[in-house]
């Protein structure tokens, strides 16, 4: 093993530790926190296993594996940073609701 | 008709100047219930509208025009309100033209008519007719409904129209999802000509009309 795959291991054994913290506080819902520590415990796998992201990239169609996942952080990466702006939406509309309710009720008053 | 069940809802965002001016032209149309709405501005805008007899809702923060809009609507409902006008605080609207917005309303000819203002406005700038064009376009594209005037602001509904009016877009996104609610809820809609005074710091630029744009397709397809 090289030396980044260590360091990809480590990293993914902290970030679970954190996660599973945040849970325990209610940061996180039990989905979440098992979402992110399957993507953590995937991140360790395939940097101590690389010949099986070369596999997968052979079936998918794709050159090399770095490519593979490259092309699926990036996926990933768009598919998060949607579900952030829609919670952002909401917490929004959240706001003005709230906000309209005081502005209403002061003026009963 | 009787005038006791309109109320006019006038959102505000920093209006100190010109909303005494619009309070004292709409109420001297016979309009006892104006409704302003203070969007987290200055105190200067609630305390000159209300001076000028108008009953005024304030955010404590800004939410944007389409909010403003909404709280004023439920405002308006909760007093028992019939019909709904929407007028702007800038004084682009004529006061003397409610009348002709509520008209096909108030006999059922519709549900909700919609200020239009090619036919009688004429020294239209030329940037704000090209964002104009390009709005009615998009309007079009996102609901299906080709209207002559997009982002008029000068509409009157009647009760039930309100209601199905619940505005989700808080900043100006708001113009285009009430053509699409209007299409939704299958509301009689009827357009009427208005005229649109501009002043020398009007406008919706190029780059806010972009924005809505993306804010509109956002809300269409993920919410």
């Amino acid at each position: 093993m090289i030396l980044l795959s260590w360091i990809f291991v480590a990293a993914s054994i902290l970030l679970t530790i954190k996660t599973w913290n945040k849970h325990s506080k209610n940061h996180l819902t039990l989905i979440e926190s098992l979402f992110w520590t399957t993507l953590w415990a995937a991140i360790a796998v395939l940097s101590l296993l690389p010949g099986l992201t070369s596999s997968l990239s052979t079936i998918l169609g794709v050159g090399r594996a770095v490519d593979l996942l490259i092309y699926t952080a990036i996926l990933a990466l768009f598919y998060l940073v949607f579900r952030l702006y829609a919670k952002i939406e909401a917490l929004q509309q959240d706001i003005t609701s709230i906000v309209r309710e005081q502005a209403i009720r002061d003026a009963d008053d | 008709m009787t005038k006791d069940n309109v109320y006019i809802v006038i959102a505000a965002y920093y209006e100190a100047d010109t909303i005494t001016d619009v309070v004292n032209d709409v109420d001297s149309e016979g309009y006892d219930n104006i409704i302003v709405v203070n969007d987290g501005s200055d105190h200067a805008t609630t305390e000159n509208a209300r001076q000028a007899g108008a009953t005024v809702l304030e955010h404590p923060i800004n939410r944007g025009q389409g909010a403003a809009l909404r709280t004023g609507m439920e405002y308006a409902l909760r007093q028992g309100a019939d019909y709904i006008v929407h007028f702007d605080a800038d004084g682009q609207h004529h006061a003397d033209e409610i009348q002709d917005l509520l008209q096909p309303v108030q006999t059922d000819e519709a549900d909700i008519a919609l200020g239009k203002r090619f036919e009688k406005t004429t020294d239209i700038p030329v940037a704000k007719r090209v964002v104009l064009y390009g709005a009615i376009l998009f309007q079009f594209v996102l609901t299906g409904m080709l209207l002559s005037d997009a982002h008029n602001g000068f509409r009157a509904m009647n009760r039930e129209a309100a209601k199905k009016l619940n505005i989700k877009q808080d900043r100006m996104g708001h113009a285009t999802e009430i053509i699409e609610l209007i299409k939704r809820h299958g509301l009689r809609y009827k357009e009427v000509p208005v005229t649109i005074t501009y002043n020398d710091e009007d406008g919706q630029s190029i780059w806010n009309a972009i924005k809505i744009a993306r804010k509109n397709i956002f809300h269409k397809f993920f919410q």
